[in-house]
């Protein structure tokens, strides 16, 4: 499990565009850098994020070493009725990372 | 024989019109096959939103737009992006589920040298639309000390 940060909007009107940010603290490393001993570190990175709203899927994402440091996905959502919005990260050891957050849409 | 001199000014003037695909390396040519098929890439109403110069590759604002109304069968429903220089090009892949109301993700990427950033975007009808954006950078990742990232 790592930290993560989202920011949903507590409320928004139905129909509403709201912007969706999210953050996982993870280093991402990326299998290319060295320890200051020389020491090759392995890669260790988070695999796979996605986002639910109201049980369907709103975005899934498949990194590569190729993103940064705390990955950071921002994507827009609309708003259509009250319900969470789940969010799940998973590394490439299978660990899974879940977070939620309720939206009310009036 | 003699060969008509219209006939190699028509020959150079194909050779030197910039097909964006034409000029990425291989490898990425090869990925973008493997991940879309071998379908024509077509110029698309892609916003490839980055600053033209970063200053560390470790962490540069990217945000990809792919104009769809994303609506009924008018909708994208998967894009990755490609960092040409980079030791493992394909930086992310996207999927646009359902709920998706646009193309659009904004995340941070790394990257190894100054290069260009291509964008492939797959329609629900499998049309595959491109675009590409050139990024100067003037410290890369992958060569820093651990713990900067």
């Amino acid at each position: 499990m790592f930290n993560t940060r989202i920011r949903v909007p507590p409320t928004a009107k139905p129909g509403e565009i709201v912007e969706i940010r999210t953050m996982i603290m993870h280093p991402m490393d990326n299998g290319f850098s060295y320890t200051t001993q020389g020491t090759l570190i392995p890669q260790n990175i988070i695999t796979e994020f996605s986002c639910h709203y109201l049980g369907e899927e709103v975005i899934l994402v498949r990194l590569e070493p190729g993103i940064s440091a705390n990955p950071y996905f921002t994507f827009p959502l609309r708003a259509e009725a009250t319900g969470t919005v789940r969010f799940r990260w998973m590394d490439q050891h299978g660990d899974i990372t879940t977070a939620e957050e309720e939206m009310v849409v009036e | 024989m003699t060969i008509p001199r219209r006939h190699v000014l028509l020959g150079l003037a194909t050779t030197l019109v910039p097909l964006p695909v034409l000029a990425t390396p291989p490898e990425v040519r090869d990925r973008i096959a493997t991940l879309f098929g071998p379908g024509p890439l077509l110029q698309g109403p892609i916003t490839l939103d980055l600053p033209a110069l970063a200053e560390t590759g470790n962490s540069v604002p990217l945000t990809v737009l792919v104009e769809s109304p994303m609506t009924g069968e008018d909708r994208i429903t998967r894009l990755a992006l490609f960092a040409e220089e980079n030791p493992r090009p394909v930086v992310c892949e996207v999927a646009f589920g359902p709920r998706a109301c646009a193309a659009s993700l904004t995340t941070n990427i790394r990257l190894a040298a100054t290069q260009s950033i291509v964008c492939v975007a797959q329609h629900l009808d499998g049309r595959l639309l491109t675009a590409r954006r050139e990024v100067r950078v003037v410290v890369g990742a992958c060569t820093t000390l651990p713990g900067r990232y």
